[in-house]
């Protein structure tokens, strides 16, 4: 077997999983705060793409198109903590977990009212190599979705680490009552993580419409069930498992894809993984 | 008394005498509106409702205008069932449009037969759609007959060995089974075979695979969203060989998505946008000017099914299904927007013509005619 081939393997596999840790990253995050999972998340990721689509179209500047899908990914991510999940709270979790189902459904939907059921291109970069390295030609847009991916975690990283943010962040994910006892604003902080997570999905929504060069209403559909096998298999709400989760993913699809795929369809792996660790290891890979 | 039952006679009898009046014709169309398929039932639809337009325009069918009633069935088949019974029994269709996907197509054909009303399918290609459903026929091209001439097309291309990676649904493996039965006669060596699934994104891996193996052409069965990410990859992947694509590539997101990737692709398919053919060129402007967007092979199917059923009416001299039913069986050589169809077998699958299109410059154009009737029939 060629080494390159390994290599590309590999290094799609990278790429598809930063997208992937992305996603996964701000439900983690949303889960560990509030406890209740995020489904609609999926739909704020769509809707990001389609706000750095908009603003692609009218500008064709990638920056605007990244900021435009942070920037709308945000708004709704922080109304829907406030009108949605606030007013939920207290209620048992299977409640806020069906309506967030719900709305990821009417987010797709509405997509499709609005901007039409066919995909739509956002060719902001071209998918040719710009680098070999070791036979292995590495394109434009791979290096984008790396790069952008690597940046976004260390802000993540240097935010939940080093500023009063995180400190409150993990203090109320630890416990609620004595957080809120020491004078934590929670609903304040849970607005920030929703936004936070918001953001990161935009990023990736966009990220994966100049990927693939198409966004389209029902996109949100796959990252609706990985991100949620990536977050059990991360451990859930540890933030850091999860990304690690969603780089495994990607790059097992990738390999698996690559020599198995024929009886193995690659999607299939995260419900694979999904259901060996509620089996054997529920606490996540790395939970502890 | 009597006035007072009179009037309620008049009451009762006026929608049925209003109807009669009007003259018009229920048309049932059976469409995905939503849900995954969503973006084909909408080409579908808009074109269906063209050619019930051009048709009304000019007269209608025998003398009454076509008054389409349309059902989003999600191309899920429970929909499709609930919706076909509600077009006999409430609406009473006289006849149908399936211009849905095959899973619901083929659970509908069942409940139009029983009720005798006819129904054209426009562009599924499940083999048992029509199958044993005297009142079911089909207007678009088999998948096995669409395999054959991607193989014929692989060996005018020069290819002694093709890589085929297939969609794993009942369109991409009649394909398959299509090319594959076909390959030997046209001394095409089938050296790689792959599967994906429906929406798959990511076609690298496959790909990478594919390259090592060196083939004179990628036979890729799918749909144009992910056919269009297909391509892109092989381009970045620096893969030359051509690519041959289906009808299921046939649609100008395809050129838009797959971006320079698209130039050299071809596909077989059946609307030839560089037809002389007056219905074709007519189609191809009206659909620009309804929707500011270039047609599809999916719209083509949708309006030459119309078409077809508007002249199997006419044939017939009478709306009556069985009438129409026996028409259809007996027409020959129909010119439609997406082919020419010499006859129907005894199924009720066409007999027709299909086009071989190459993408130029951002822009379908008639690479070959196939004609070969031995080749072309199911």
């Amino acid at each position: 077997m060629d080494w390159s081939v390994i290599g590309y393997l590999g290094l799609e596999g990278l790429v598809v999983g930063s997208i992937y840790a992305l996603t996964a990253l701000g439900l983690a995050l949303v889960y560990g705060l509030l406890r209740v999972l995020h489904v609609a998340h999926a739909g704020v990721y769509a809707v990001g793409a389609y706000c750095g689509w908009i603003a692609f179209d009218l500008s064709h500047s990638l920056a605007l198109a990244l900021a435009a899908g942070a920037g709308g990914a945000v708004v709704l991510g922080v109304f829907l903590d406030a009108w949605f999940y606030r007013p939920l709270a207290g209620k048992p979790p299977l409640i806020p977990l069906i309506g967030s189902i719900g709305l990821f459904l009417a987010a797709g939907d509405l997509l499709r009212i609005v901007f039409g059921p066919y995909q739509h291109s956002l060719p902001a970069m071209n998918a040719t190599p710009v680098v070999t390295i070791a036979g292995v030609g590495i394109t434009a847009t791979q290096v984008f979705v790396l790069a952008g991916t690597a940046v976004l975690l260390l802000a993540v990283y240097w935010v939940s680490a080093r500023t009063r943010l995180g400190l409150a962040w993990r203090s109320i994910a630890q416990d609620r009552e004595i957080a809120a006892a020491m004078g934590i604003d929670i609903p304040r902080h849970t607005a920030l993580a929703f936004a936070l997570a918001s953001a990161l999905a935009g990023v990736a929504g966009v990220m994966v419409g100049v990927y693939y060069n198409q966004i389209a209403p029902t996109m949100g559909n796959e990252p609706a069930y990985k991100t949620l096998a990536i977050v059990v298999l991360g451990g859930l709400g540890n933030v850091w498992g999860t990304v690690a989760a969603g780089l495994l993913l990607g790059v097992v699809e990738s390999v698996s894809g690559a020599f198995a795929g024929n009886y193995f369809p690659p999607q299939a792996v995260a419900f694979l993984a999904l259901i060996l660790v509620l089996l054997f290891r529920p606490q996540g890979l790395f939970g502890r | 008394m009597l006035k007072k039952l009179l009037l309620v006679l008049a009451l009762v009898a006026s929608p049925i005498l209003g109807a009669q009046a009007q003259g018009t014709v229920t048309v049932g169309v059976l469409a995905p509106l939503t849900g995954f398929a969503a973006a084909d039932g909408k080409s579908a639809v808009t074109s269906i409702k063209l050619a019930a337009k051009t048709i009304n325009n000019d007269g209608g069918i025998l003398g009454k205008q076509i008054k389409l009633k349309i059902y989003d069935d999600q191309a899920d088949p429970k929909q499709a069932v609930n919706f076909a019974r509600r077009l006999v029994e409430q609406d009473h269709a006289r006849f149908v449009i399936g211009a849905s996907y095959s899973g619901a197509t083929l659970a509908a054909a069942p409940v139009f037969n029983q009720n005798h009303v006819p129904m054209m399918a426009a562009y599924a290609v499940a083999p048992d759609i029509t199958k044993g459903h005297p009142y079911v026929y089909r207007v678009g091209l088999m998948g096995a007959v669409e395999g054959r001439i991607g193989a014929l097309l692989a060996h005018k291309l020069g290819a002694r060995s093709v890589a085929m990676i297939n969609l794993k649904n009942d369109f991409g493996q009649a394909l398959e089974e299509g090319f594959k039965s076909e390959a030997p006669k046209q001394q095409v060596k089938v050296d790689f075979s792959g599967t994906y699934a429906l929406g798959n994104q990511n076609f690298t891996s496959m790909l990478v695979r594919v390259k090592t193996r060196h083939p004179g052409a990628i036979y890729a069965s799918g749909y144009y969203s992910d056919a269009a990410n297909l391509v892109r990859q092989a381009q970045s992947l620096g893969i030359r060989a051509p690519i041959i694509g289906q009808d299921g590539y046939d649609s100008p997101k395809f050129i838009e998505l797959a971006g320079p990737a698209a130039n050299g692709v071809y596909i077989t398919t059946q609307l030839d946008r560089d037809s002389k053919q007056a219905d074709v060129q007519h189609f191809l402007k009206a659909y620009k000017a309804e929707t500011g967007e270039p047609a599809d092979m999916v719209g083509a199917s949708g309006y030459a099914a119309v078409e077809v059923m508007a002249k199997a009416v006419k044939q017939a001299g009478s709306l009556d299904g069985n009438a129409v039913r026996k028409a259809l069986a007996k027409m020959k050589n129909v010119d439609t927007v997406a082919g020419h169809i010499y006859a129907w077998n005894d199924n009720g699958d066409p007999i027709k013509t299909a086009t071989v299109q190459v993408i130029n410059n951002g822009a379908f154009h008639r690479y070959m005619s196939v004609t070969d009737r031995k080749l072309l029939t199911p």
